[in-house]
Protein backbone atom coordinates (compact mmCIF):
# COMPACT_ATOMS: atom_id res chain seq x y z
CA UNK A 1 0.00 0.00 0.00
CA UNK A 2 2.05 2.88 -0.89
CA UNK A 3 -0.50 5.21 0.54
CA UNK A 4 0.08 4.22 3.88
CA UNK A 5 4.16 4.57 3.23
CA UNK A 6 3.54 8.14 1.93
CA UNK A 7 1.09 8.57 5.13
CA UNK A 8 3.87 7.63 7.13
CA UNK A 9 6.33 10.02 5.88
CA UNK A 10 4.64 12.80 5.82
CA UNK A 11 3.75 12.28 9.54
CA UNK A 12 7.69 11.63 10.88
CA UNK A 13 8.52 15.14 8.44
CA UNK A 14 5.88 17.09 10.29
CA UNK A 15 7.54 15.75 13.53
CA UNK A 16 10.91 16.27 12.75
CA UNK A 17 9.96 20.11 12.19
CA UNK A 18 8.06 20.02 15.04
CA UNK A 19 10.76 18.92 16.94
CA UNK A 20 12.97 21.86 15.27
CA UNK A 21 10.31 24.53 16.15
CA UNK A 22 9.43 23.45 19.93
CA UNK A 23 13.81 23.60 20.26
CA UNK A 24 14.11 26.88 18.66
CA UNK A 25 11.38 28.42 20.95
CA UNK A 26 13.05 27.32 23.79
CA UNK A 27 15.93 28.83 22.54
CA UNK A 28 14.19 31.61 22.40
CA UNK A 29 12.27 31.88 25.96
CA UNK A 30 15.72 31.68 27.61
CA UNK A 31 17.41 34.57 25.30
CA UNK A 32 14.47 36.32 26.07
CA UNK A 33 14.71 35.99 29.82
CA UNK A 34 18.74 37.50 29.36
CA UNK A 35 17.60 39.89 26.95
CA UNK A 36 15.01 41.30 29.25
CA UNK A 37 17.51 41.42 32.34
CA UNK A 38 20.06 43.62 29.94
CA UNK A 39 17.06 45.90 29.26
CA UNK A 40 16.14 46.37 32.62
CA UNK A 41 19.46 46.94 33.72
CA UNK A 42 20.43 49.87 31.20
CA UNK A 43 17.11 51.84 31.96
CA UNK A 44 18.59 53.80 35.30
CA UNK A 45 21.20 55.28 33.19
CA UNK A 46 19.08 56.32 30.38
CA UNK A 47 16.16 57.53 33.17
CA UNK A 48 18.93 59.34 34.52
CA UNK A 49 20.52 60.81 31.42
CA UNK A 50 17.32 62.38 30.49
CA UNK A 51 16.31 63.92 33.92
CA UNK A 52 20.14 65.43 33.68
CA UNK A 53 19.44 67.03 30.94
CA UNK A 54 16.27 68.08 31.33
CA UNK A 55 16.56 69.59 34.65
CA UNK A 56 19.79 71.25 33.20
CA UNK A 57 18.21 72.29 30.28
CA UNK A 58 14.89 73.84 32.09
CA UNK A 59 16.81 76.13 33.94
CA UNK A 60 19.23 78.14 31.31
CA UNK A 61 17.67 81.26 30.33
CA UNK A 62 16.23 81.34 27.24
CA UNK A 63 18.77 82.89 25.19
CA UNK A 64 21.70 80.43 26.52
CA UNK A 65 24.31 79.61 23.79
CA UNK A 66 23.65 76.14 24.83
CA UNK A 67 20.45 75.93 22.70
CA UNK A 68 22.71 76.98 19.56
CA UNK A 69 24.35 73.61 19.94
CA UNK A 70 24.34 72.03 16.70
CA UNK A 71 22.59 68.88 17.85
CA UNK A 72 19.57 70.69 19.44
CA UNK A 73 19.26 73.15 16.43
CA UNK A 74 15.98 72.51 14.07
CA UNK A 75 16.79 72.74 10.23
CA UNK A 76 14.19 72.52 7.46
CA UNK A 77 13.80 68.82 7.29
CA UNK A 78 14.78 68.15 3.35
CA UNK A 79 17.04 65.23 3.75
CA UNK A 80 15.73 62.16 6.61
CA UNK A 81 17.43 59.35 7.62
CA UNK A 82 16.09 56.50 9.50
CA UNK A 83 18.07 54.54 11.57
CA UNK A 84 16.07 51.39 10.94
CA UNK A 85 16.81 48.05 13.32
CA UNK A 86 15.47 45.08 12.13
CA UNK A 87 16.75 41.13 13.01
CA UNK A 88 19.72 39.42 11.57
CA UNK A 89 17.17 36.30 11.27
CA UNK A 90 13.58 35.53 10.27
CA UNK A 91 11.37 33.07 11.64
CA UNK A 92 10.12 35.41 14.09
CA UNK A 93 6.57 36.04 13.18
CA UNK A 94 5.87 39.69 11.95
CA UNK A 95 8.39 41.44 13.37
CA UNK A 96 10.50 42.26 10.66
CA UNK A 97 8.14 43.20 8.68
CA UNK A 98 6.09 45.61 10.90
CA UNK A 99 9.29 47.77 10.37
CA UNK A 100 9.19 47.26 6.93
CA UNK A 101 6.21 48.15 6.33
CA UNK A 102 6.36 51.23 8.68
CA UNK A 103 9.01 52.00 6.46
CA UNK A 104 7.61 51.62 3.21
CA UNK A 105 4.43 53.67 4.07
CA UNK A 106 7.11 56.61 5.26
CA UNK A 107 8.36 56.51 1.86
CA UNK A 108 5.30 56.62 0.22
CA UNK A 109 3.80 59.16 2.17
CA UNK A 110 6.57 61.75 1.84
CA UNK A 111 7.73 61.37 -1.98
CA UNK A 112 8.50 64.71 -1.88
CA UNK A 113 11.43 63.96 0.56
CA UNK A 114 14.92 62.61 0.14
CA UNK A 115 14.85 59.64 2.25
CA UNK A 116 17.80 57.48 3.34
CA UNK A 117 18.14 54.59 5.36
CA UNK A 118 20.65 53.44 7.51
CA UNK A 119 20.01 49.45 8.91
CA UNK A 120 21.13 47.62 11.74
CA UNK A 121 19.92 44.09 11.00
CA UNK A 122 20.17 41.54 7.90
CA UNK A 123 16.58 41.53 7.37
CA UNK A 124 15.87 44.86 6.97
CA UNK A 125 19.02 45.77 4.84
CA UNK A 126 18.21 42.87 2.61
CA UNK A 127 14.87 43.58 2.24
CA UNK A 128 15.19 47.08 0.93
CA UNK A 129 18.11 46.74 -0.92
CA UNK A 130 15.77 44.62 -3.26
CA UNK A 131 13.24 47.53 -3.02
CA UNK A 132 16.16 49.56 -4.77
CA UNK A 133 15.78 51.88 -1.78
CA UNK A 134 19.00 54.20 -1.01
CA UNK A 135 21.25 52.58 2.26
CA UNK A 136 23.41 54.81 2.99
CA UNK A 137 24.69 52.68 5.90
CA UNK A 138 24.35 48.96 7.36
CA UNK A 139 25.31 47.02 10.14
CA UNK A 140 24.36 43.40 10.32
CA UNK A 141 25.58 40.44 12.29
CA UNK A 142 25.86 42.39 15.42
CA UNK A 143 23.16 40.64 17.02
CA UNK A 144 24.80 37.06 16.70
CA UNK A 145 26.25 38.13 20.20
CA UNK A 146 25.25 39.99 22.51
CA UNK A 147 25.16 44.19 22.34
CA UNK A 148 27.78 45.87 24.24
CA UNK A 149 27.57 49.41 24.53
CA UNK A 150 30.54 50.36 22.73
CA UNK A 151 28.77 49.19 19.10
CA UNK A 152 26.13 51.39 20.01
CA UNK A 153 29.05 53.93 20.21
CA UNK A 154 30.49 53.60 17.07
CA UNK A 155 26.47 53.65 15.18
CA UNK A 156 26.16 57.02 17.05
CA UNK A 157 28.95 58.45 16.32
CA UNK A 158 28.18 57.68 12.30
CA UNK A 159 25.08 59.45 12.86
CA UNK A 160 25.98 62.22 14.73
CA UNK A 161 28.63 62.95 12.28
CA UNK A 162 26.42 62.52 8.84
CA UNK A 163 24.13 65.15 10.93
CA UNK A 164 26.79 67.68 11.54
CA UNK A 165 28.06 67.65 8.47
CA UNK A 166 24.62 68.01 7.25
CA UNK A 167 24.22 64.96 4.82
CA UNK A 168 20.98 64.70 6.51
CA UNK A 169 18.58 67.24 8.19
CA UNK A 170 16.79 64.75 10.30
CA UNK A 171 17.35 61.53 11.44
CA UNK A 172 14.79 59.33 13.15
CA UNK A 173 14.91 55.85 14.84
CA UNK A 174 12.69 53.06 14.05
CA UNK A 175 12.50 49.73 15.80
CA UNK A 176 10.28 47.32 17.57
CA UNK A 177 9.99 47.75 21.27
CA UNK A 178 9.61 45.27 24.00
CA UNK A 179 6.43 45.74 25.44
CA UNK A 180 5.69 42.40 26.57
CA UNK A 181 6.70 39.02 25.44
CA UNK A 182 3.52 38.79 23.65
CA UNK A 183 3.34 42.04 22.56
CA UNK A 184 5.37 43.77 20.18
CA UNK A 185 5.28 47.42 19.22
CA UNK A 186 6.83 49.80 16.41
CA UNK A 187 8.17 52.59 18.34
CA UNK A 188 9.31 55.91 14.97
CA UNK A 189 10.80 58.91 17.19
CA UNK A 190 13.17 61.46 16.29
CA UNK A 191 16.65 61.01 17.19
CA UNK A 192 18.88 64.15 16.06
CA UNK A 193 18.13 67.56 16.09
CA UNK A 194 17.47 66.30 20.02
CA UNK A 195 14.43 67.58 21.66
CA UNK A 196 14.56 68.46 25.32
CA UNK A 197 11.96 67.17 27.88
CA UNK A 198 9.51 70.15 28.74
CA UNK A 199 10.86 70.46 32.15
CA UNK A 200 9.09 72.41 34.67
CA UNK A 201 10.44 76.07 35.18
CA UNK A 202 9.38 76.52 38.38
CA UNK A 203 11.24 74.05 39.90
CA UNK A 204 14.11 74.60 38.11
CA UNK A 205 17.66 74.35 40.54
CA UNK A 206 20.01 76.91 40.36
CA UNK A 207 23.66 74.86 39.45
CA UNK A 208 26.77 76.11 40.39
CA UNK A 209 28.85 74.84 37.32
CA UNK A 210 32.44 73.51 37.55
CA UNK A 211 32.79 73.98 33.88
CA UNK A 212 31.12 76.21 31.53
CA UNK A 213 27.54 74.74 30.56
CA UNK A 214 28.59 74.44 27.16
CA UNK A 215 31.58 72.50 27.60
CA UNK A 216 29.11 70.30 29.29
CA UNK A 217 26.64 70.03 26.84
CA UNK A 218 29.54 68.72 24.50
CA UNK A 219 29.76 65.33 26.47
CA UNK A 220 26.43 65.44 27.64
CA UNK A 221 24.05 65.49 24.11
CA UNK A 222 26.26 62.88 22.43
CA UNK A 223 25.80 60.31 25.34
CA UNK A 224 22.93 60.99 24.71
CA UNK A 225 22.30 59.73 21.66
CA UNK A 226 24.51 57.11 22.70
CA UNK A 227 22.11 55.94 25.03
CA UNK A 228 19.42 55.70 23.31
CA UNK A 229 20.79 53.74 19.95
CA UNK A 230 22.07 51.37 22.96
CA UNK A 231 18.37 50.86 24.37
CA UNK A 232 16.63 51.16 21.08
CA UNK A 233 18.66 47.81 20.01
CA UNK A 234 18.09 46.16 23.40
CA UNK A 235 14.73 46.51 22.92
CA UNK A 236 14.97 45.35 19.49
CA UNK A 237 16.57 42.53 20.76
CA UNK A 238 14.35 41.16 23.19
CA UNK A 239 11.37 42.10 21.29
CA UNK A 240 13.23 39.89 18.56
CA UNK A 241 13.04 36.79 20.79
CA UNK A 242 9.49 37.37 22.22
CA UNK A 243 8.27 37.50 18.85
CA UNK A 244 10.74 34.52 17.90
CA UNK A 245 9.02 32.87 20.60
CA UNK A 246 5.44 33.21 20.09
CA UNK A 247 5.76 32.41 16.25
CA UNK A 248 7.78 29.13 17.11
CA UNK A 249 5.26 27.96 19.67
CA UNK A 250 2.31 28.53 17.02
CA UNK A 251 3.96 26.50 14.74
CA UNK A 252 4.40 23.72 17.60
CA UNK A 253 1.15 23.46 18.41
CA UNK A 254 0.18 23.40 14.26
CA UNK A 255 2.63 21.18 13.94
CA UNK A 256 0.76 19.04 16.85
CA UNK A 257 -2.49 19.58 15.07
CA UNK A 258 -1.35 18.58 11.93
CA UNK A 259 0.47 15.24 13.32
CA UNK A 260 -3.73 14.67 14.87
CA UNK A 261 -5.02 14.48 11.10
CA UNK A 262 -2.66 12.66 9.32
CA UNK A 263 -2.53 10.22 12.08
CA UNK A 264 -6.25 9.95 11.69
CA UNK A 265 -5.93 9.58 8.57
CA UNK A 266 -3.61 7.09 8.58
CA UNK A 267 -5.58 4.75 11.14
CA UNK A 268 -8.47 5.16 8.99
CA UNK A 269 -6.78 3.76 5.90
CA UNK A 270 -5.08 1.10 7.23
CA UNK A 271 -8.61 0.51 9.21
CA UNK A 272 -10.11 -0.13 5.44
CA UNK A 273 -7.56 -1.97 4.13
CA UNK A 274 -7.73 -4.69 6.93
CA UNK A 275 -11.56 -4.57 6.53
CA UNK A 276 -11.29 -4.90 3.00
CA UNK A 277 -9.22 -8.35 3.49
CA UNK A 278 -10.79 -9.51 6.21
CA UNK A 279 -13.98 -9.51 3.43
CA UNK A 280 -11.90 -10.89 0.91
CA UNK A 281 -11.22 -13.98 3.03
CA UNK A 282 -14.29 -14.06 4.44
CA UNK A 283 -16.00 -14.28 0.95
CA UNK A 284 -13.22 -16.63 -0.32
CA UNK A 285 -13.82 -18.79 2.19
CA UNK A 286 -17.76 -18.32 1.83
CA UNK A 287 -17.45 -19.48 -2.43
CA UNK A 288 -15.69 -23.12 -1.04
CA UNK B 1 23.05 68.69 58.83
CA UNK B 2 21.58 65.40 59.73
CA UNK B 3 20.32 63.36 56.92
CA UNK B 4 21.65 61.50 54.09
CA UNK B 5 22.69 61.32 50.72
CA UNK B 6 21.18 59.31 48.03
CA UNK B 7 24.04 57.47 45.34
CA UNK B 8 23.04 56.48 42.33
CA UNK B 9 26.14 55.71 40.14
CA UNK B 10 24.64 54.27 36.45
CA UNK B 11 27.18 52.95 33.53
CA UNK B 12 25.10 52.34 30.35
CA UNK B 13 24.76 48.84 31.09
CA UNK B 14 23.62 48.88 34.59
CA UNK B 15 23.55 50.23 37.49
CA UNK B 16 26.15 49.93 40.20
CA UNK B 17 24.73 51.62 43.40
CA UNK B 18 21.24 53.46 44.53
CA UNK B 19 21.61 53.49 48.41
CA UNK B 20 21.40 56.41 51.02
CA UNK B 21 24.76 56.79 52.71
CA UNK B 22 26.60 59.49 54.42
CA UNK B 23 29.43 61.15 52.43
CA UNK B 24 30.76 60.87 48.89
CA UNK B 25 34.01 61.76 47.51
CA UNK B 26 34.09 62.08 43.55
CA UNK B 27 36.79 62.93 41.09
CA UNK B 28 35.40 65.71 39.74
CA UNK B 29 36.75 67.87 36.91
CA UNK B 30 38.34 70.18 38.90
CA UNK B 31 39.87 67.74 41.66
CA UNK B 32 38.27 65.28 44.12
CA UNK B 33 34.74 66.84 45.88
CA UNK B 34 33.61 65.89 48.88
CA UNK B 35 29.73 66.08 49.46
CA UNK B 36 28.07 66.10 52.67
CA UNK B 37 24.19 65.90 52.93
CA UNK B 38 22.54 69.60 52.17
CA UNK B 39 25.79 70.51 49.40
CA UNK B 40 24.78 73.39 47.19
CA UNK B 41 23.38 72.11 43.70
CA UNK B 42 26.22 71.39 41.14
CA UNK B 43 26.85 69.50 37.95
CA UNK B 44 30.31 68.49 36.68
CA UNK B 45 32.03 66.57 34.43
CA UNK B 46 33.67 63.06 36.12
CA UNK B 47 37.49 62.75 35.68
CA UNK B 48 38.95 58.91 35.65
CA UNK B 49 39.55 58.44 39.03
CA UNK B 50 38.12 56.73 42.68
CA UNK B 51 34.51 57.62 44.02
CA UNK B 52 34.51 56.47 47.38
CA UNK B 53 31.32 56.73 50.14
CA UNK B 54 30.86 56.49 53.50
CA UNK B 55 27.86 54.32 55.07
CA UNK B 56 28.34 54.84 59.22
CA UNK B 57 31.83 53.81 59.54
CA UNK B 58 32.07 51.62 56.41
CA UNK B 59 33.70 53.06 52.87
CA UNK B 60 33.58 51.45 49.85
CA UNK B 61 34.81 52.61 46.85
CA UNK B 62 35.02 52.18 42.95
CA UNK B 63 36.57 53.01 39.83
CA UNK B 64 35.35 55.60 37.40
CA UNK B 65 36.15 55.99 33.94
CA UNK B 66 34.36 59.57 33.19
CA UNK B 67 31.20 60.43 33.08
CA UNK B 68 29.20 63.44 33.89
CA UNK B 69 27.67 64.03 37.78
CA UNK B 70 25.03 65.90 39.16
CA UNK B 71 24.72 66.91 42.95
CA UNK B 72 21.69 67.77 44.72
CA UNK B 73 21.19 68.74 48.48
CA UNK B 74 19.97 65.18 48.62
CA UNK B 75 21.39 63.38 46.08
CA UNK B 76 24.23 62.59 44.04
CA UNK B 77 23.94 61.38 40.63
CA UNK B 78 26.77 59.89 38.34
CA UNK B 79 26.21 58.96 34.76
CA UNK B 80 29.92 57.09 33.78
CA UNK B 81 31.27 55.75 30.71
CA UNK B 82 32.69 53.12 32.48
CA UNK B 83 32.88 51.99 36.57
CA UNK B 84 33.83 48.87 38.42
CA UNK B 85 33.72 48.33 41.93
CA UNK B 86 37.10 47.95 43.79
CA UNK B 87 36.15 45.02 44.81
CA UNK B 88 35.62 43.21 41.25
CA UNK B 89 39.17 44.98 39.67
CA UNK B 90 41.20 42.06 38.45
CA UNK B 91 44.27 43.36 40.33
CA UNK B 92 46.93 41.06 38.20
CA UNK B 93 45.72 42.51 35.07
CA UNK B 94 45.53 46.08 35.78
CA UNK B 95 48.81 45.82 37.91
CA UNK B 96 50.23 44.30 34.58
CA UNK B 97 48.92 47.05 32.35
CA UNK B 98 50.18 49.51 34.84
CA UNK B 99 53.56 48.33 34.25
CA UNK B 100 53.52 47.86 30.87
CA UNK B 101 52.98 51.92 29.97
CA UNK B 102 55.08 52.56 32.99
CA UNK B 103 57.61 50.75 30.97
CA UNK B 104 56.90 52.32 27.51
CA UNK B 105 56.61 55.57 29.26
CA UNK B 106 59.89 55.19 30.17
CA UNK B 107 61.51 54.25 26.88
CA UNK B 108 60.24 57.78 24.89
CA UNK B 109 59.42 55.64 21.99
CA UNK B 110 58.36 58.35 19.40
CA UNK B 111 55.44 56.47 18.33
CA UNK B 112 53.65 56.07 21.46
CA UNK B 113 50.58 58.40 21.87
CA UNK B 114 51.49 59.81 24.94
CA UNK B 115 47.96 61.15 25.91
CA UNK B 116 46.71 57.64 25.14
CA UNK B 117 49.05 55.84 27.40
CA UNK B 118 48.34 58.36 30.27
CA UNK B 119 45.04 57.65 30.21
CA UNK B 120 45.12 53.74 29.95
CA UNK B 121 47.80 54.49 33.17
CA UNK B 122 45.38 56.52 35.10
CA UNK B 123 42.60 54.04 34.87
CA UNK B 124 44.74 51.34 35.79
CA UNK B 125 45.98 53.29 39.02
CA UNK B 126 42.01 54.37 39.74
CA UNK B 127 40.94 50.79 39.34
CA UNK B 128 44.28 49.47 41.73
CA UNK B 129 43.37 52.32 44.17
CA UNK B 130 39.52 51.51 44.56
CA UNK B 131 40.25 47.82 44.95
CA UNK B 132 42.70 49.02 48.18
CA UNK B 133 40.49 51.06 49.56
CA UNK B 134 37.33 49.13 48.88
CA UNK B 135 36.21 47.49 51.98
CA UNK B 136 32.76 45.25 51.08
CA UNK B 137 32.32 43.76 54.34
Amino acid sequence: MPNLIDLRRRIRSVKNTQQITSAMKMVSAAKLRRAQDRVIAARPYAALMSDMLGSILVQLPDDSSVFEHELLRRREEKRIAILLISADKGLCGAFNSNVARFATRFLSENPDKEITLQCVGRRGRDFFHRKRVSITREWVNLFARPIEFAQAKLIASDLMQSFREKETDVIYLLHNEFKSALAQTVVFRRLLPIQPAEGDKSAAVDYIYEQPPEDLFETLLPRYIEINVYQAMLESVAAEHAARMTAMDAATRNAGEMIDKLTLHLNRVRQASITKELIEVVSGAEAL
Amino acid sequence: MAGKLNLEVAVPERQLINEEVDEVQAPAATGYLGVLPGHAPLVSEVQVGVLSFRVGDKIRAMALDGGVMEVLPAHVRVLADEAQWGEEVDIDKESRTRDEVQERLRERIESVDFDRERLVLARAQARLEAHARDRAS
